[in-house]
Formats: structure tokens, C-alpha cells, sequence
């Protein structure tokens, strides 16, 4: 046994040092690959969140860094010191929070037609659009009925986040791939929802 | 072109990769049933005349969160358990449309009304398609024997499919059952399954989108044949499509429409149906299929009745994203990691299976002009 193993280390030797031709490249090909998965996943262990939220939500400002949500696959991080305590004390309208949670939405409906999105990333922003909109109904819920907003669309709302979370729940292997009949969905609930602001904005006006 | 064979191998790897830890853990499962039930005085319950059993079944399916897919290995290891046909398929029906994360969803995304409709119809109908089923389907008999995978898997005895009581200890019995449920059950559902998929994923691939939205928007009686055949031939996760669902219902669909695609959809899938006619019989297998897409349609049009015109679901948003939650919780996630290796050991019984249906061919065709001594031949 150990004349076996004494035997093999000389011969691993070889290959590590460039005697053999073939096991060298390997070596370094392997070595290479685990390093960038490493780093990979080091990388994409931070939360992100997409700047489409961020605009006056102070629920969103601890701390967190927020990545620039774009459909062309390009992301830019910064940190988000502008919302801070001043931020919060100038909280939006319910209408102008639903506004900011319909652009988080219709980022997230185009990263899930990508097909190359990360599914962690997608999973922790569809977690923030459900918390924000959670966060929205119940200080909704203590305004006087008359500037409450309306259910139907809260409703479509909810019905928005579970469907984003379906969406999340959809992997090939480490992205987001969306089967048809869900980004038909997706794409139908998004416009419903975009059609009922656009409503409400103009009755109100 | 290229979009379609996308949309077909995204569809591929999403059924394989979604059902292959259930797959695999209801092989285990399985084969452990197989080597102790026949010997337990559980199989006496299961087969005990009346109702009770029936019940039973339907009960005990309605609490697990396994989905068409991954019940198949159970529900056949059950039959050549030697269980009942009744009890067998009316656990096999109502294993995938209830269990308690999809009624939560229901009721937080659906309405009061139709999650009512949906849990009644759950246990109704897979009670009377065991029904049906055992008065009119195939018994565990000959044909079924023919294809059983330890009598053509090149193993040198055709011994019976119902294991008789072993005297070993209980370190052997379980290797014995686990070895029946991976090497022996495993290769043949994983190829017939393959093959299910398969289709289902061209069904995905070459379906337009569109066709499937507009007909599931209509109340008429062809619609709702559409929604029960398109629904029982897909692949469909009660969870993860009441979203879909209600996103319909929002839009103006028909809540019976809504019902007949999600029983019939989580009821059964290609996959599903080729496995069982290959293994359990082709006349219960189209029993099976007729009754869950005929019961399904049926309920739809009282569901339609009852609830139209002017039926929309109205609740309370906040209420409903909390049980939205809660269903979420109940439904137990599998990690990437675990995953794919189901995935692998998936796709390795399936390649096994194939390699030993093509074996089985050729040496079926070499010893066709000969006398043939192996047991397949009849």
C-alpha cells in the first residue's frame, strides 16, 4: 500500500511540473475554473438590490448596496448614502411607493425573459418587492378610508409578487429561465398593473 | 426554429430537474414499501374491503408534497405490493392535486369560493376514479407481470411481484428493498419518464403561448376540453401555478376553467401517463386519464354555474400575501446542490433504463427464430 503511494507521488509530480505534456494544461485549466467559482460566488454573496427601488424607500437604505437593474446585463454598484435619515422623514404618498414598486417589477419581469439572470439575485429582489408592498398595504391600511388606495389593485399587486416568485422558483441550473406561459403571464399582470396606476393617477388628477 | 428547441430543452431540464429528488426519494421509498409492506399488517388495512382504505389512501396522499411526477415510484411499488388498484390510483390522483402548501396558496390567491371547489374536488374525484378503477381497470395479472422490470432486467428467476415475507435480518432487507426500488423499478420509470418528458417538452416548445391564454380565458365546453387535455399533458406543479392561475382568473377567465386546469394539471402529465401505461396497465392508465379530464370538466361547469356571471375573487391584500407566505413556507425547497445531483442520478437510471430496453430488444430479436427460454417471452 504505501510502496503504491510512494510509487504515485513522483508521477504526480511529473505532471504537475510539465513533464507530461496533456495533465499540465489540465491542471491549470481545473485550478483556473474552481479559482473563478470562488470568486464568483464571493462576489455574488453580497444582496443586491436594484435601483429601481431605491428612490425615497427608507426600508430599503440600511446599508445595503443597490445595483443598477439593467436589461442589457450591465450593473453598476454603488452604495446607497443618499437615503438616510433625512430621506425617511420625507416618505411618499402610498401611490407614489405602488409607482416605485410597479418599476421594481417591470425590472424584474425583463431580467426573468433574460435567461441569464442569477437566480439568487432574482430570489432576494422578489423577496424586496414582496416586503416593500407589505410594508406599503399596512401603512396603507392606517389611513382614513377616503385616501386609502384602492384593493383591486393591491390585489393585482400581490398576485404580481407571487407570480415573481414563481418566476424565481424557475432554474436551469444557477439562472432564471421562465417557461412561455409564465412570461405571458407575467408580461399580461405587469401591463394590468401599470394600466391600474395610470388610472388612478388620472382620476386623482 | 431555434426558439422552439430552446423553449423544448428548457422545458426538458425543468421537469427533469423540479421532480428528480422526489423521483429518487419515492424510488427509496418505494423499494422499502416493496420489501416490507407484504409482510405488514399495513397491506391488510390497504386491502381491506369497503371504503376505509379508499379513504385512507386519499388522505394519506393529500398530506404529502409530492408532485405527479415523483409519486409514480410509490404508487407502483404499491400496486406490485400487491395493493388494491382502487386505493393505488386514488392515491396516485390525489398525492399531486392537494396537499396543504397549495390549498393555503389557493386560498390567499384564488378566493374563499374556489379553493373550496378545489380541495372538494380533490378528494371527490380521485375517490371515484379509484372507483372506476377497480371495477372496470386492469388487475396486477399477466400483462402487467410481462413488463415487470425484475423478471426482463436479466435477473435468472421470474419471481412473483409480491414479495413474500423474508426471514433475513433487517440491514439485508433494507439493502433488498432499496436494490429493488433504485437498480431494478428506477432504470425502467426513469426511461419511460424520458419519454414522457420528452413529449411534454415538445408540447411546450411547438404550442403557441397565445393559444393556451385565449382558450383558458373562454367558459365554453371546448375550452374547457382544451384547459382538461392541455392541462393533463403538461407538466404542472400545484404550487407554483396558482399564481399563474390567478393571474387568469384576474384577467377574466372563467373559474371553472381555472378548476379542470388545475386538477387535471397537477393530476397528471405525460411523464406521468407513459410511466403507468408501460408499467400498470394500458386500460387503467386511459381509465385514469378519461375520468380525471371527464370529472375535471364536469366540476368546471358547476363551477361555472355557480360562481358566474360576474364572479371576482375579493379579499384582503395584506391576509393574502401573509398566507401567500405561509404556503411558501410549507412547501419544502431543494437546494441546487441536491438538485442536481437528483438530476444526475436521474439521468443515469434513465440512460441505464434505456441501455437495458434496447438489450431486452436485441436479444428478444436474436432468440425470435429459436426456442426463447427467457420469462419475457410469455
Amino acid at each position: 500500500m504505501s510502496s503504491r503511494i510512494k510509487g504515485s507521488q513522483p508521477r504526480f509530480r511529473q505532471y504537475i511540473e510539465g513533464e507530461n505534456d496533456l495533465y499540465p494544461h489540465l491542471f491549470r485549466l481545473v485550478g483556473t475554473c474552481t479559482l473563478g467559482t470562488l470568486v464568483n460566488l464571493a462576489a455574488s454573496a453580497v444582496p443586491v438590490l436594484p435601483v429601481d427601488a431605491r428612490a425615497s424607500n427608507p426600508a430599503i437604505a440600511d446599508n445595503i448596496p443597490i445595483r443598477a437593474v439593467s436589461t442589457k446585463g450591465e450593473a453598476s454598484t454603488r452604495n446607497a448614502e443618499h437615503m438616510d435619515g433625512s430621506a425617511a422623514t420625507q416618505a411618499p404618498g402610498g401611490l407614489q411607493r405602488l409607482e416605485e414598486l410597479n418599476l421594481l417589477s417591470a425590472a424584474l419581469v425583463e431580467k426573468a425573459g433574460l435567461g441569464s439572470t442569477p437566480a439568487h439575485e432574482f430570489r432576494i429582489e422578489a423577496r424586496m418587492y414582496r416586503e416593500l408592498l407589505r410594508q406599503t398595504m399596512l401603512n396603507n391600511r392606517a389611513q382614513s378610508t377616503s385616501d386609502q388606495l384602492p384593493q383591486h389593485l393591491l390585489l393585482d399587486m400581490v398576485r404580481m409578487s407571487a407570480l415573481l416568485h414563481s418566476a424565481a422558483d424557475c432554474k436551469t441550473g444557477f439562472v432564471i429561465t421562465c417557461p412561455a406561459d409564465l412570461m405571458l403571464q407575467l408580461k399580461s399582470q405587469q401591463s394590468r398593473v401599470t394600466q391600474g396606476l395610470k388610472m388612478i393617477q388620472m382620476m386623482r388628477e | 426554429m431555434s426558439v422552439a428547441w430552446q423553449q423544448f430543452a428548457t422545458t426538458v431540464w425543468q421537469i427533469v430537474s423540479e421532480s428528480a429528488f422526489w423521483v429518487i426519494a419515492s424510488l427509496v421509498v418505494g423499494g422499502l414499501v416493496h420489501e416490507f409492506l407484504p409482510s405488514s399488517r399495513f397491506r391488510e388495512l390497504l386491502n381491506r374491503k369497503g371504503q376505509g382504505a379508499m379513504l385512507g389512501a386519499i388522505l394519506f396522499g393529500a398530506i404529502l408534497p409530492i408532485c405527479s411526477c415523483g409519486v409514480i415510484p410509490l404508487a407502483i411499488s404499491l400496486y406490485r405490493s400487491g395493493v388494491r388498484l382502487g386505493p393505488v390510483m386514488a392515491f396516485a390522483a390525489a398525492t399531486p392535486i392537494i396537499n396543504p402548501a397549495a390549498v393555503i396558496m389557493s386560498l390567499a390567491l384564488l378566493g374563499p369560493q374556489i379553493t373550496l371547489a378545489y380541495v372538494t374536488l380533490g378528494l371527490v374525484l380521485p375517490y371515484c376514479l379509484g372507483l372506476i378503477v377497480e371495477r372496470w381497470g386492469t388487475p396486477l395479472s399477466a400483462e402487467s407481470v410481462a413488463e415487470t422490470p425484475d423478471c426482463c432486467s436479466g435477473t435468472p428467476v421470474c419471481e412473483s411481484t409480491v414479495t413474500p415475507a423474508s426471514s433475513a435480518g433487517l440491514v439485508s432487507r433494507i439493502a433488498a428493498g432499496l436494490r429493488w426500488g433504485i437498480a431494478d423499478l428506477g432504470p425502467t420509470i426513469a426511461f419511460y419518464m424520458t419519454l414522457g418528458v420528452l413529449l411534454a417538452g415538445l408540447i411546450a416548445a411547438f404550442l403557441p403561448p397565445a393559444w393556451v391564454d385565449s382558450y383558458l380565458r373562454e367558459s365554453t365546453g371546448t375550452a374547457l376540453l382544451a384547459a382538461g387535455v392541455f392541462g393533463a399533458s403538461i407538466y404542472v406543479c400545484a404550487v407554483a401555478h396558482i399564481p399563474l392561475v390567478a393571474s387568469l382568473l384576474a384577467t377574466g377567465a372563467a373559474p371553472g376553467i381555472s378548476i379542470v386546469f388545475l386538477v387535471t394539471g397537477t393530476a397528471t402529465n405525460l411523464p406521468e401517463l407513459v410511466a403507468l401505461y408501460n408499467t400498470i396497465g394500458r386500460r387503467t392508465v386511459v381509465m385514469y386519464a378519461a375520468s380525471l379530464i371527464v370529472g375535471a370538466m364536469l366540476a368546471g361547469v358547476i363551477v361555472n354555474a355557480w360562481l358566474l356571471p360576474g364572479f371576482e375573487p375579493v379579499f384582503d391584500p395584506v391576509r393574502s400575501l401573509d398566507l401567500v407566505d405561509a404556503g411558501e413556507r410549507l412547501q419544502p425547497t431543494i437546494g441546487n446542490v441536491l438538485s442536481l445531483v437528483s438530476t444526475a442520478g436521474l439521468v443515469a437510471l434513465a440512460g441505464f433504463g434505456t441501455w437495458r430496453w434496447v438489450a431486452l430488444r436485441i436479444r428478444r430479436r436474436s432468440t425470435a427464430g429459436g426456442s426463447d427460454d427467457s420469462c419475457c417471452s410469455g
